[in-house]
């Protein structure tokens, strides 16, 4: 059994193990899902020195790592297909990562632990199978049990309009996901398996244009296509104008939730776009870069806009979500090597700054009970150790040279103006702004008279440092020394840059 | 024609004879009971069924066609029937909780399963009407068994005068079919009609007035007004067997009917894969729309039931435009998929709002508010049941949907894909609001406390539930066997 297998299911397991325990033994519950997500880390990190960084995998089933692959639904010749590559591996380490560190950060729930915690866990299942899946119908159901679990997760234990913003969730992904279905169906039926002759939902088949045949040879049906699975991807990401249910989704979701939704979820809009996308319709990707890089411009310069007019400090960090994840889009529009790579290491920086982020208004709001940015001033005096780690959590956001997110974001404007340079020189105000709004924050937030409301608030606790301090170190040496999560990516994505530059656009 | 009445071979009708003979066993055993009449006839159906099931597997082989012609028997009849007795067995105990001294509601049912075992075989229109109203007229009365209940004697009332609309309508259409072709037998009427160079008025006509009668049996919009007044009105337990087993009777009929359909020329204007996707998408649409709006929770079914016989729609649409070949075996097979997958997880839905009626009351859906916290393992299953109704993976509405999409695709029906797809996310609207008031929401001022008591799943109710809720669960996952044995029986 391959250890990914291990990594999906055992969540699973661990959440059925929870659903066995006694209701009200909160402590041993959430024991139980902190044990079960570090096993899955400990997992996932022992991989890493296994890992050959020299296998390209991409569109090469042979050079695939850790694969599994036994018939699941032999009628439609559907397999359980699993494996990793440069492009997936940094994804998984992320999603063990904050799985795990977003359990002790959920230990303030009081209501209903059992069920939160279970669905945690299978929510981690559903995250781990999309990253692994190379069956385009695995991926399709594993992207879709995320939904339940998070539909619960926002619609039980979310703020006062968390209902409001579930529903608005569940429906706008399901969109996107049903015109995937019919896409992948539209593949399935005119890709040929190069072995039996038959159909195939293998990614990788699907991948070499000369088992396409059919429909889909045909521009207009690329382009339909291409627009069909961009809006299923571009509704996770959250692209502009797919973008509107991530601030309420944030804003009501509890702490850990939100961490989640930004720290991997949002990367499955990504990585679906460079894992599916690119090499099933190259060409029409490669014509439509144009309008990925429209699309990321957008996104940063709206997301910061948005996010300087916020009052709410998570909706804050909601917005610089979409306007980072901008950063991925233009990066990857490139279609170069430096502009893949920024894009992908964008994502997992991301991650974790993000998480961060999330962390550090969750800390604040479980003292103060509200988020408005201008109810607190000067607490700089009272809580100088949470003021410590939010500095440096905004100065990564901000891209400042030291710290991970400065090289993703050079990365992905290296990459992307050699291509893109109106977009690119356009995009780059977008760190002006963001700088202005972090820093304005942080102004009214930590600097100025202090409320005399909050004199005698609590610094943060140990607990909270737990969760925060593992991605504080994270952020450093990334950005300091990046190669250990850079040399993963580097011959997958070189090798992608490479497929996408040998086609001839339409 | 010499053959004598006397050398007949009855063989094939083994299972219709001895559902008739076991039929009337349990009529005189129902008089002869004391009391518990309704559990002995329940149980005593539940064995009968069981045991045509076995009859129905192992005659599976003898293929062919029988009494003139008239009776059929393939992979789709044994598929049929063995679904019947499945919805029927559910039924009955779902049945028994609400009719524990009648026996005669238990032994209606099977009548009405009577003539969906000969609906299944019947290869002939004048067998395929016969059998049509067997099935509908025990229906009738189920209907109206609710008997001190006024919603329940107009629901019956109102079921008969649609259903003697629509067995006219059907009547007039064979009438004008017979007429063109002289053919009674359902093969020879699709060659004769076949071989007549271009369509004729009469021809539309007929075959549009059959198509209407069967939508009025499938609930067919613009033909499905009877259905959420009768399904409201008829005891919840009796709801639950229409909403599932006349209707994939309809679906057997209209399957038989495909070739006939197919020699559809569109002199008029009128195809058959027109007027089934036209049929198709404004089932689905003013299904999945009138559920939003509803209140009780009977309702919302019935109108998700409407939409889900437009998803049905859908597949034959694809056999309307594929008369032969690879996508329509596909096709075939995406239908019978379909309906497996609609027993189980309707029939789950229906077990739970039946037991919240049970204890509660109602089904309002005031009722179902903080139910989730109360009952939580009901209110799970019904759950289950709704998001597999929705089709999200990794549940057996999913791979449901998965292959009548699949059918389209393949049949390049892209429009109607593209239709379904919006009410998909239209059906979420609804099924969620059901879900969300379940977990979501707390249950209201006045009746919390009855709310909180909860409902609990018996034995009986319990056993229903895994039967339905682990094919909901297990056929999303593995669900290649089903798909393969369909498959054979398809071809």
């Amino acid at each position: 059994m391959s250890p990914l297998t291990l990594i999906t299911f055992l969540p699973v397991v661990g959440a059925a193990i929870i659903l066995a325990l006694p209701r009200h033994n909160h402590k041993l519950i959430q024991w139980t899902a902190l044990f079960t997500a570090l096993v899955v880390l400990i997992i996932t990190a022992s991989l890493y020195p296994q890992f050959d960084m020299q296998k390209v995998g991409i569109n090469q089933e042979a050079t695939f790592q850790f694969t599994e692959k036994h018939s699941w639904i032999p009628a439609f010749n559907i397999n359980y297909h699993v494996g990793v590559d440069g492009l997936s591996f940094p994804m998984i380490l992320l999603t063990a990562l904050l799985s795990f560190l977003c359990i002790p950060a959920s230990f303030g729930i009081k209501k209903g632990v059992q069920g939160y915690f279970a669905l945690f866990l299978l929510l981690e299942t559903g995250m781990m199978g999309t990253f692994i899946a190379l069956d385009f119908f695995l991926f399709y159901v594993f992207w879709e049990i995320m939904l339940l679990p998070m539909y619960f997760l926002i619609g039980i234990w979310g703020g006062p309009r968390r209902i409001y913003a579930a529903i608005k969730f569940f429906l706008y992904t399901l969109i996107g996901s049903v015109m995937m279905l019919v896409v992948m169906l539209m593949l399935y039926f005119n890709t040929i398996d190069p072995v039996t002759g038959g159909h195939t939902f293998n990614m990788l088949h699907m991948m070499d244009q000369a088992n396409q045949t059919g429909i889909i040879l045909l521009h207009s049906t690329r382009i339909i296509m291409f627009f069909g699975l961009y809006i299923g991807f571009a509704i996770k990401i959250p692209a502009f104008p797919f973008h509107t249910w991530l601030p309420d989704a944030h804003v009501e979701a509890p702490t850990a939730i939100s961490v989640i939704l930004a720290g991997v979820l949002l990367k499955m809009g990504t990585y679906g776009i460079i894992r599916i996308l690119y090499p099933i319709l190259p060409e029409t990707t490669v014509s439509f870069g144009w309008f990925i890089a429209l699309i990321g411009m957008i996104n940063i310069i709206y997301g910061a806009f948005c996010a300087m007019a916020q009052t709410d400090l998570k909706k804050l960090v909601a917005y610089s979500s979409i306007s980072h994840m901008g950063y991925v889009m233009l990066g990857m529009s490139a279609f170069t090597a430096a502009g893949l790579q920024g894009a992908v290491f964008q994502m997992f920086n991301h991650g974790t700054i993000t998480a961060m982020l999330f962390l550090l208004v969750g800390v604040i709001y479980d003292r103060a009970h509200h988020r408005q940015i201008n109810g607190f001033g000067g607490l700089a005096n009272v809580m100088p150790r949470y003021m410590g780690i939010t500095l440096l959590a905004f100065f990564a956001g901000m891209g400042l040279p030291g710290l991970s997110g400065f090289i993703s974001e050079a990365m992905v404007f290296i990459g992307a103006f050699q291509v893109w340079k109106v977009h690119t020189i356009i995009a780059i105000f977008g760190i002006i702004i963001t700088a202005g709004y972090l820093l304005w924050t942080l102004q009214r937030v930590f600097f100025g008279e202090t409320n005399p409301k909050y004199l005698d608030i609590k610094d943060i606790n140990g607990r909270e440092l737990f969760t925060l301090i593992p991605l504080g170190i994270i952020v450093i040496f990334l950005g300091i020394w990046p190669h250990p999560v850079l040399d993963l990516m580097n011959s997958s994505l070189s090798h992608l840059a490479n497929m996408m530059s040998s086609v001839t656009p339409l | 024609m010499n053959q004598s009445p006397i050398n007949i071979d009855l063989s094939p009708m083994i299972p219709e004879l001895t559902l008739v003979g076991g039929l009337l066993l349990l009529l005189i055993v129902d008089l002869l009971a004391k009391r518990n009449k309704g559990i002995i006839a329940a149980v005593g159906g539940s064995i009968l069924l069981f045991v045509l099931m076995i009859i129905t597997i192992s005659a599976e082989e003898r293929v062919g066609s029988y009494l003139f012609g008239t009776v059929i028997q393939d992979g789709i009849t044994v598929f049929f029937r063995l679904l019947f007795c499945l919805a029927g067995i559910i039924s009955l105990g779902l049945m028994s909780y609400r009719f524990k001294d009648e026996g005669e509601p238990h032994l209606l049912i099977l009548s009405c399963i009577l003539g969906m075992f000969l609906l299944a075989g019947a290869n002939d229109i004048i067998m395929l009407f016969v059998a049509i109203e067997m099935v509908s007229i025990p229906a009738y009365v189920l209907a109206g068994y609710g008997r001190k209940d006024m919603k329940s004697a107009e629901a019956s009332l109102k079921y008969v005068l649609y259903g003697a609309v629509s067995s006219g309508m059907m009547l007039y259409g064979f009438s004008l079919l017979y007429g063109i072709s002289g053919a009674t037998n359902l093969p020879e009427m699709a060659a004769k009609l076949g071989t007549v160079s271009g369509t004729s008025l009469p021809h539309v006509m007929g075959l549009v007035l059959v198509f209407a009668g069967i939508g009025y049996k499938i609930a067919m919009v613009p033909f499905h007004f009877w259905c959420p007044d009768v399904y409201e009105g008829s005891p919840t337990a009796v709801t639950a067997f229409f909403s599932v087993a006349p209707k994939a009777a309809g679906f057997a009929a209209l399957l038989r009917l495909m070739p006939v359909y197919v020699t559809l020329e569109p002199t008029y204007g009128v195809t058959a894969v027109g007027m089934i996707t036209i049929g198709s998408a404004m089932t689905m649409t003013l299904g999945n729309l009138g559920a939003i709006w509803q209140d009780s929770v009977k309702r919302l079914l019935a109108y998700s039931s409407i939409a889900h016989a437009g998803y049905l729609l859908m597949g034959f649409a694809v056999l309307a435009a594929y008369p032969e070949g690879e996508i329509h075996d596909l096709a075939t097979a995406a239908v019978m998929f379909y309906l497996v997958v609609y027993v189980f997880m309707n029939l789950g839905a229906f077990l739970i709002v039946d037991l919240v009626e049970r204890n509660f009351g109602g089904e309002h859906i005031k009722w179902f508010r903080g139910f989730g916290k109360s009952s939580p393992i009901p209110a799970l299953a019904l759950a289950v049941f709704l998001f597999s109704l929705i089709g999200l993976p990794p549940l057996a509405g999913f791979i449901g949907k998965f292959y009548l999409f699949s059918a389209l695709v393949k049949g390049k029906l892209f429009a109607l894909a593209i239709i379904a797809i919006a009410n998909t996310v239209v059906s979420l609207f609804y099924y969620v609001r059901l879900i969300r008031d379940m977990f979501l929401y707390e249950a209201e001022g006045n009746i919390a406390d009855q709310v909180a008591a909860g409902a609990k799943l018996k034995t009986l109710g319990g056993i229903l539930a895994i039967v339905t809720l682990i094919p909901t669960l297990v056929l999303g996952i593995f669900w290649g066997q089903l798909a393969n044995w369909i498959q054979l029986k398809v071809w």
